[in-house]
C-alpha cells in the first residue's frame, strides 16, 4: 500500500485534532504551535488539496462571513479512508520502533 | 473594520488559483491579512499579502499549465486526426500554403540580401562615392566617375574628410595577361588602387599586411581565388606575377569579395605603378574615388562646398586641356559639378553609365516585396476559401461538440490550433522547398544566396512568430464562422446557418480576388512571352547566327591578315573580320560634323572601327555606295555612315561628301558608302547614328561566320591557329548571338517571374493587364502589338480552369451514392 508523506500526515493528524474548526488557516495555526516551525499558507494547501483528491478527507462548505471579506469557508473532516490510512501508519511506526528504547535513551542522554 | 487586502495582488491571485478552491483560499488569505493587519500593522500584511504571490505562483501556475497543456494537446488530436482523415484535402491546403510560404520566404530572401550590399564594410556608412555631374554643350554627362586629382582636393580641403581612397581599371583595355611560371590567363578583373584602399574597405587579409600592401610600386594584392588559379597551395606573397609583361611582386593575399560587393576584383595593383595616379587634369574623368567621412558628417555640407572646390582646383586646367578659361566655360551653358553618393545606396540607387558593374534598382526590391505580399495574400484566401468550402462536413462536428457542452470559445480555440498546426506544417515543408529550388534560384539570379541566416534563433523567432500570426488570421474566418453554427439546426440536417439567406459577401469577394491575379499574371506571361520571341526573331540587319568571337585579337598585331588567311584555309569558315569593340556592347563615341559646320559636342556618334571583310562577315548591306575595300589604301581615310547617321547629320547625297571626325588628326574624310541600319544595341533603344571606320590595327576582337556542321572541330583548329600565333596569350572565344541574348536577361528574368508567378497563382482583369503590359512594351522602340489574341487565350485558360475546379465538385457530386444523402432526410 502507499504510505502518507510526513507532511500529510501532520496534516491529516492536525485535522483530526482540530475536530469540527479544521479549515486551512487553523491547520496552519495548530501545525506551527505543534512543530514550532514556520508553515506557510501554501506549504499547508498543498498537501491539504492532495488528500482531499485521494479521498483521505471530506470536506464541507460553511457559511461566508464578514471577517472573510464575505467568501466561503471550506471546513475538512478525515474520512474512513484517512482513519484506515492514519493506523496503518501507526502499525508500521510501531513494529519498526519496536527495541529502540535504548537508541532513544542514548539521545536524550549525549 | 473592513480591512480589504491589496486589489492588484487578489487580480493577480484569482489569476492562477484552481479554480474549485478560488474562493475559499482567497477567504482564507483575507482572514490571515486581517490577522496580521491587527497583529503586525498594515506594512507587514502588505508584505506578506504580496508575497503570497511568490510562494503560491509557481505550484499553482504549475496546475493550471498542465491543464492547459492538457487542452492543447487534446486540440492538436483532435486537429491531427482531422488532417489524417480528409488526407487529399490536407495535402492540397498544405500544399497550396507550403508553396506560398516558400516564395515568400525566398522573396524575403532575396531582398534582405539585396538590402545587405556593401554593409560589410566597418565604415561602410560614412563612405561615399565621388561622381561627376557636368553638362557639355547641352551634352549631359553623370557617370560614378572622377578624375585623378579629385581625391587630393578633398582630403586637404576638408577637414571632415578623414580618408579618400581611388579605384582604376582601364576602360581601353578588357583584358591583361597575367603570367606565372607556365600558367597564363586573360583576366578581367584587374584594378589599380591607392594604398590606403584597406583603410576605407575592410576586406580581410589571409597573407600579408594590409596597410603596406600597395604603398610600393608594382606590388599586387590578389585574392584567395586568383591564388589557387596560379599558385594553387602555396603562400603567394613574394612571388612574382607579369602583368603584360610588367613584374609585379604579391604582398598580400585577401579573401574573395562577397557577392553583395559592388565591385569584385580578382588583382588589385598599386596605383602608384600608373602613371594616370599622377595626373593633374580635371578632365579625364577615369576612376572612381571614395571618401571615409567623420562619424555622422552629414555630406550635404561638404556638397556645398563642391562648386568653390572645383573653381579653385580645377579652373587653371581648363585653359591647358580645353581652350577655354573655367568662366568662359561656364558662360557658355556648360556645368562641371560632382556630387557624393552613399556606398550603401550604390546598389538599389545608382543606375549611371560607367559603373562598376550592372547594378539593381530598388524599384525589384518593391516589386518583389509587392508580390511576395500578394502571394502571401493568395495564400491566405485559399486557405479561407477551403476551410469554409468544407464547413458542411464539418458543421456537424461543431454540433455534436456543442450538445455535448463545448462552449463557443473553446471551439475557436480548437479551430485555431487546428489552422496554425497546418501551417507550422506548411512552413516546415516551405522551408524544405526552398532549400530544394534555391539552387535553381541562385542560377536564375546569377548570384548566390545563402540560407545561413535561415539557422539563426532570431530568424527562427521571426519565421515561427509570423507563421503562427499567419495561422491565427488565416484561421480566425473560418474558426469564427464555424464556431457559430448553431446545434440544432446543424443536427436536424440545415447545417449552413444563414440568417436571412444571403451568400457571404466576403468569400465571393475572395474568390474573385484571387481569379483577378492569376489572370493578371497570365496575362503578363504570354506578352513577355511574345515580346521576347519577337526580340529573337526580329531581323537585326545582320546576321548574328553562328558567329564566333575571338577576344583579345590586338595581341595579333601585324600578323592579323596572315592570320585571318590562315583561317580561311578550313572550309567551314566563311569569313573573319576584325573590329575594334562588339555589337551589343559599348561604342567610343567621336563627335562628327558636316564639312563646314561647327564641331558640335553634342554629336557624338557611336564609331565602330573595322577591317575590310566586316560587312560581308555580319552580313550587312549597303543602301548605297560601297563599303571598304582593300583594293584601295586610300580608304582608311574614309568613312562609312548607317541610315540614322545620314539623316541626323543631315547630308542630301551623301557619297563623296566629307565629314569632320574628331581626333585623331581631325581632317576632313570622305563618305564613301551607306549601310542599312542595322542593330547594334538592345532593342530597348532606337538605332543611333554610326560612323564606320577602316581602322584594322585598333582590332581588339577577330569575328569569324562558321558553318554550322563540324562545329567542334571548326573551333578546335581556331583555337589551335590562336596558339600557333600568340603562343603565350590564352584563348578566349564567344558566341555573337549567346552575347546578344545576354543583353536581354532583365527581361527574360520579367518572363520567368511571371511565368512562375502565374503559375503559382490561381487565377481575370484585362484592363489592368492590359495597362501594365502596353506600359512596359513601351520600353521597347520595337515592339510586337498588344493583341486581342493574348486576352482571350488567358480569359478562355482562366475560364477552362474555373470551369474543371467547378465540373470537378459537381462530378463528384452527380456520383456520389444518393443512399449516402437520403438516409439524412
Amino acid at each position: 500500500m502507499k504510505y502518507l508523506t510526513r507532511q500529510e500526515e501532520l496534516v491529516l493528524l492536525s485535522v483530526f485534532h482540530l475536530r469540527e474548526n479544521a479549515y486551512l488557516v487553523t491547520i496552519q495555526n495548530h501545525l506551527n504551535k505543534v512543530t514550532d516551525k514556520k508553515w506557510s499558507l501554501s506549504s499547508v494547501y498543498v498537501p491539504l488539496s492532495r488528500l482531499e483528491k485521494n479521498g483521505y478527507l471530506h470536506c464541507t462548505v460553511g457559511e461566508a462571513t464578514e471577517k472573510r471579506g464575505g467568501k466561503g469557508i471550506k471546513y475538512y473532516s478525515i474520512s474512513q479512508k484517512g482513519a484506515k490510512a492514519l493506523a496503518d501508519l501507526r502499525n508500521v511506526y510501531e513494529r519498526m520502533w519496536k527495541g529502540t528504547g535504548e537508541l532513544v535513551m542514548k539521545e536524550q542522554k549525549g | 473594520m473592513r480591512f480589504k487586502p491589496p486589489r492588484l495582488a487578489t487580480k493577480i491571485l484569482d489569476l492562477f488559483l484552481p479554480e474549485h478552491d478560488k474562493m475559499y483560499l482567497l477567504g482564507d488569505y483575507e482572514e490571515v491579512y486581517r490577522d496580521y493587519r491587527r497583529q503586525k500593522g498594515a506594512f507587514i500584511a502588505f508584505i506578506w499579502y504580496w508575497r503570497l504571490i511568490l510562494m503560491t505562483g509557481p505550484h499553482f501556475l504549475k496546475q493550471a499549465l498542465y491543464w492547459r497543456i492538457a487542452m492543447f494537446k487534446n486540440d492538436l488530436r483532435t486537429a491531427y486526426r482531422n488532417l489524417i482523415k480528409h488526407r487529399g484535402y490536407s495535402l492540397i491546403n498544405i500544399s497550396g500554403l507550403a508553396i506560398g510560404l516558400a516564395c515568400c520566404l525566398l522573396i524575403a530572401f532575396y531582398v534582405a540580401d539585396e538590402l545587405s550590399y556593401d554593409r560589410f564594410h566597418k565604415n561602410a556608412h560614412q563612405i561615399y562615392r565621388i561622381g561627376i555631374n557636368a553638362n557639355l554643350n547641352g551634352k549631359e554627362f553623370i557617370a560614378p566617375l572622377s578624375s585623378p586629382p579629385v581625391a587630393n582636393a578633398l582630403l586637404t580641403e576638408f577637414p571632415a574628410v578623414k580618408k579618400a581612397t581611388r579605384l582604376y581599371s582601364e576602360f581601353e583595355e578588357p583584358y591583361v595577361v597575367i603570367k606565372y611560371k607556365e600558367k597564363n590567363f586573360n583576366e578581367t578583373r584587374f584594378f589599380y588602387a591607392d594604398a590606403n584602399f584597406f583603410e576605407v574597405f575592410t576586406i580581410p587579409f589571409l597573407e600579408g599586411k594590409s596597410g603596406t600592401s600597395l604603398s610600393e610600386p608594382n606590388s599586387i594584392v590578389i585574392t584567395q581565388s586568383a591564388t589557387k588559379k596560379y599558385f594553387g597551395n602555396e603562400n603567394p606573397v613574394g612571388q612574382i606575377l607579369k602583368v603584360n609583361n610588367s613584374d609585379f611582386v604579391v604582398t598580400g593575399m585577401i579573401q574573395d569579395l562577397p557577392h553583395n560587393s559592388h565591385f569584385h576584383f580578382d588583382f588589385l595593383a598599386s596605383f602608384i605603378t600608373h602613371d594616370f595616379s599622377r595626373t593633374q587634369g580635371w578632365v579625364n574623368n577615369a576612376l572612381y574615388t571614395y571618401i571615409l567621412l567623420q562619424d555622422n558628417f552629414p555630406p550635404y555640407r561638404l556638397e556645398a562646398k563642391f562648386a568653390e572646390i572645383i573653381r579653385k582646383y580645377a579652373g587653371p586646367h581648363f585653359l591647358a586641356t580645353i581652350g577655354q578659361s573655367f568662366d568662359e566655360f561656364l558662360e557658355a551653358g556648360n556645368k562641371y559639378g560632382l556630387f557624393m553618393q552613399p556606398l550603401t545606396d550604390i546598389h538599389l540607387h545608382s543606375n549611371m553609365g560607367f559603373e562598376l558593374e550592372a547594378n539593381s534598382d530598388i524599384k525589384y526590391v518593391f516589386i518583389f516585396s509587392a508580390i511576395a505580399i500578394i502571394i502571401l495574400f493568395l495564400a491566405c484566401i485559399n486557405f479561407m476559401n477551403l476551410a469554409t468550402a468544407r464547413s458542411a462536413g464539418r458543421a456537424k462536428e461543431v454540433g455534436v461538440r456543442k450538445v455535448l457542452g463545448s462552449k463557443r470559445p473553446q471551439l475557436i480555440k480548437q479551430f485555431l490550433t487546428e489552422s496554425v498546426l497546418v501551417c507550422f506544417l506548411a512552413a516546415f515543408c516551405a522551408v524544405v522547398l526552398v532549400r530544394l529550388i534555391l539552387p535553381v534560384f541562385n542560377n536564375f539570379l546569377g548570384r548566390p544566396l545563402n540560407l545561413d541566416s535561415l539557422g539563426q534563433w532570431s530568424t527562427l523567432a521571426v519565421l515561427v512568430f509570423a507563421v503562427g500570426m499567419f495561422g491565427v488570421l488565416a484561421g480566425s474566418y473560418p474558426a469564427f464562422f464555424l464556431s457559430a453554427f448553431y446545434p440544432v439546426n446543424v443536427l436536424k440536417g440545415s447545417p449552413t446557418v444563414k440568417k436571412n439567406g444571403r451568400t457571404p459577401l466576403l468569400r465571393n469577394g475572395l474568390v474573385i480576388f484571387q481569379f483577378t491575379i492569376s489572370i493578371i499574371l497570365l496575362i503578363g506571361t504570354m506578352v513577355v512571352r511574345n515580346q521576347l520571341d519577337y526580340i529573337r526573331t526580329k531581323k537585326l540587319g545582320f546576321d548574328k547566327e553562328h558567329v564566333v568571337i575571338i577576344h583579345g585579337a590586338d595581341r595579333l598585331r601585324q600578323s592579323m591578315e596572315t592570320f585571318k588567311q590562315e583561317l580561311q584555309r578550313n572550309p567551314n569558315i566563311v569569313h573573319s573580320a576584325a573590329s575594334n569593340t562588339l555589337l551589343g556592347t559599348k561604342f567610343d563615341m567621336p563627335v562628327v560634323a558636316r564639312e563646314g559646320a561647327s564641331m558640335d559636342w553634342s554629336h557624338g556618334i557611336s564609331a565602330l572601327r573595322i577591317d575590310a571583310d566586316f560587312a560581308e562577315t555580319m552580313g550587312m548591306e549597303m543602301a548605297e555606295g560601297r563599303f571598304f575595300s582593300r583594293i584601295n589604301p586610300s580608304d582608311t581615310q574614309a568613312v562609312v555612315l548607317n541610315e540614322t547617321a545620314i539623316r541626323t547629320l543631315g547630308l542630301m547625297d551623301p557619297i563623296g561628301k566629307r565629314i569632320k571626325v574628331s581626333a585623331p588628326g581631325q581632317q576632313l574624310m570622305p563618305v564613301i558608302g551607306v549601310i542599312k541600319d542595322f542593330h547594334y544595341e538592345s532593342l530597348h533603344i532606337p538605332i543611333n547614328p554610326m560612323v564606320m571606320l577602316l581602322q584594322p590595327e585598333m582590332a581588339n576582337f577577330l569575328s569569324v561566320r562558321i558553318q554550322t556542321n563540324n562545329l567542334e572541330k571548326t573551333l578546335a583548329f581556331i583555337e589551335e591557329t590562336w596558339k600557333s600565333f600568340a603562343p603565350d596569350t590564352p584563348f578566349t572565344c564567344s558566341f555573337l548571338d549567346k552575347d546578344f541574348d545576354r543583353l536581354y536577361r532583365a527581361d527574360r528574368q520579367v518572363g520567368q517571374i511571371f511565368f512562375v508567378f502565374s503559375m503559382l497563382a490561381v487565377f481575370i482583369a484585362w484592363p489592368v493587364a492590359y495597362f501594365a503590359m502596353s506600359k512596359w512594351l513601351q520600353n521597347f522602340a520595337y515592339r510586337t502589338h498588344l493583341g486581342w489574341g493574348v486576352f482571350v487565350i488567358s480569359g478562355l485558360l482562366a475560364l477552362i480552369i474555373a470551369i474543371l475546379t467547378v465540373s470537378y465538385q459537381s462530378i463528384k457530386a452527380t456520383r456520389a451514392n444518393p443512399i449516402d444523402s437520403l438516409r439524412y432526410e
